[in-house]
């Protein structure tokens, strides 16, 4: 464009040399090799190509190496059991089994939970050789009912026979006389691995019930405990006040349930959009995540795991509970659905009952004038519009009482299935064990706390929490 | 089996033997072959070296091992689905 000559200039006088001649660049050498083979000249992308490639580069880096280290973390630490794995072990005995408890997060699924545990925990268990159950639980109370009716099994189990064969039983959650497996194995001579097994209580909202779980269950007066464990439907479902609290029940006999080392896992779980950055930055850094996780799971896989001994129980994974959707924080229900009943209910019965009378009116009219017609009310115009009247009549009444059953069996099957309603919504109401403040009675942390540890993790312990 | 006769029971019997017979041997000559296969490989002499020992007595150990604790767990299945 700079070279074309505007027209206005006299043909006379030398040609002025374009106005930004000087300022324009020479086009860069290109290697004349590569010119030869005909290939374009080198050069940078424009400028919004370089802001786009800069960024796009830039995450996709800091994921890639994020992942490639988080996989790093997650072999230390594979590699940190494997020699559990390498023990021989004869084919009559089953490897140790550790109990994890499993639980849909505040304002999450379950799914979220299992995904998790794949991740981050499983890889380790499994280069350990452990075996493993998996509680899952999908709503809130869950697992500290769950531990409570352990608890409570085993404590009649010892009320009724003073045998100490229920406890073990018990910790895993499962009863030896009726399970066909635990039998088969008793009589053909299978054993597990000497050893402890261990539970693991993976995130805050499963540490508090768990630790409120075990607390009802074991500081329930006995004669509160029911014979046995009930259908939910009748079982009470709220926690119990902590002045009924009693010495426990089995003083000198420490019981077994303590001496399974818990440990607490971190699951750092965040929700919302307007946490958009946290979750970002969460985002970024699963490698640290990655560690911190294998290093709680590596102690339990080494049976050394045990909560509360330097540190307040209040206070393990705390920061967690930062994380948690507003409407656990939220009081009841109960309240508001009563409500909502008062305002809805009459208005809605009063509008069914003004149909009903209407209609009820119009038949009654009806019935008043064929009445009189079939008494022959008109004279005797004709005998079979008489016989018509008393046939439309017979219709009318039968199609009454037709309707009357069809609307005995419609309000039947609704009591029915307001009944199930009202027995579902007493089934599970929400214990709301999450907004309890979580303060364990001493006497529990102390049997927490009697388990004697043997060694302590080789890998010291970064404090990973401020990022969590 | 009970609408069987006596004859009958008796090469009912023969027939499930022989099957149990068949299947115990070619487990059997299974095993040999992938035990050799994998570490029978010096022909230099007659005899095993002590690394071939080793290795077959390994591979064997394994072979049995497994087959028993698959055993164990699929009784245990079978417990429990009756």
């Amino acid at each position: 464009m700079a070279d074309i000559k505007p027209p206005t200039e006299p043909p006379v006088a030398p040609p002025p040399p374009p106005p930004n001649a000087a300022e324009a660049k020479p086009l860069p050498k290109q290697n004349p090799a590569l010119k030869a083979m005909g290939l374009p000249r080198m050069r940078l992308p424009s400028r919004n190509w370089m802001i786009f490639i800069g960024v796009m580069s830039a995450w996709a880096g800091g994921i890639a190496y994020d992942r490639h280290h988080k996989q790093k973390a997650k072999d230390y630490w594979i590699r940190a059991v494997a020699p559990l794995a390498e023990v021989p072990l004869p084919t009559t005995v089953l490897p140790r089994k550790v109990t994890i408890y499993l639980q849909a997060p505040p304002g999450d699924t379950l799914f979220s939970a299992k995904e998790y545990f794949h991740e981050y925990v499983k890889p380790i268990l499994a280069s350990a050789a452990l075996d493993y159950d998996i509680v899952e639980i999908r709503k809130e109370g869950g697992t500290w009912k769950t531990v409570r009716d352990a608890v409570w099994r085993t404590r009649r189990a010892l009320n009724q026979t003073g045998s100490t064969s229920g406890k073990k039983a018990a910790v895993v959650g499962e009863v030896v006389e009726e399970d066909p497996v635990e039998a088969l194995r008793k009589r053909t001579g299978i054993t597990r691995e000497p050893g402890v097994g261990g539970e693991l209580v993976i995130g805050r909202h499963v540490w508090k019930e768990w630790m409120h779980g075990l607390q009802d269950g074991w500081l329930t007066p006995l004669s509160e405990i029911p014979p046995q464990n009930l259908p939910p439907a009748e079982d009470e479902t709220r926690p119990m006040d902590q002045e009924k609290y009693v010495e426990m029940a089995l003083e000198g006999a420490q019981p077994e349930f303590f001496a399974a080392p818990v440990q607490a896992i971190p699951y750092p779980h965040m929700l919302g959009f307007l946490n958009m950055p946290w979750r970002i930055a969460r985002y970024f850094n699963q490698r640290k995540l990655a560690d911190d996780v294998g290093r709680e799971v590596a102690k339990a896989c080494f049976g050394m795991a045990r909560p509360g001994l330097d540190m307040d129980a209040d206070l393990i994974l705390k920061h967690e509970e930062k994380d948690w959707v507003s409407s656990v924080w939220e009081k009841s229900e109960e309240v508001e659905t009563t409500k909502d009943e008062v305002k809805k209910e009459p208005l809605k019965e009063k509008l069914e009952h003004l149909e009903e009378k209407i209609v009820e009116e119009i038949h009654h009219v009806e019935e008043k004038a064929l009445e009189f017609v079939a008494e022959g009310g008109l004279g005797s115009y004709s005998t079979p519009g008489v016989e018509a009247a008393q046939e439309v009549l017979d219709n009318l009444k039968k199609a009454d009482e037709k309707k009357l059953e069809e609307r005995k069996a419609a309000e039947e099957k609704e009591a029915v299935e307001e009944k199930k309603k009202e027995e579902e919504k007493k089934a599970w109401v929400s214990p709301k064990i999450w907004q309890l403040p979580m303060k364990p009675d001493s006497r529990i942390l102390e049997g927490l706390r009697s388990f004697e540890l043997p060694l302590e993790a080789e890998r010291p312990k970064e404090d990973y929490a401020k990022w969590w | 089996m009970e609408a069987l006769n006596a004859q009958e029971q008796k090469e009912f019997q023969q027939v499930l033997e022989r099957r149990q017979m068949n299947e115990y041997v070619k487990m059997y000559s299974n095993l040999v072959q992938r035990c050799f296969d994998h570490c029978v490989n010096d022909f230099t002499s007659k005899s095993l070296i002590q690394k071939e020992e080793a290795c077959l007595n390994r591979c064997v150990d394994k072979f049995l091992k497994g087959a028993e604790r698959m055993g164990q767990r699929f009784q245990e299945l079978n417990a429990q689905q009756q």
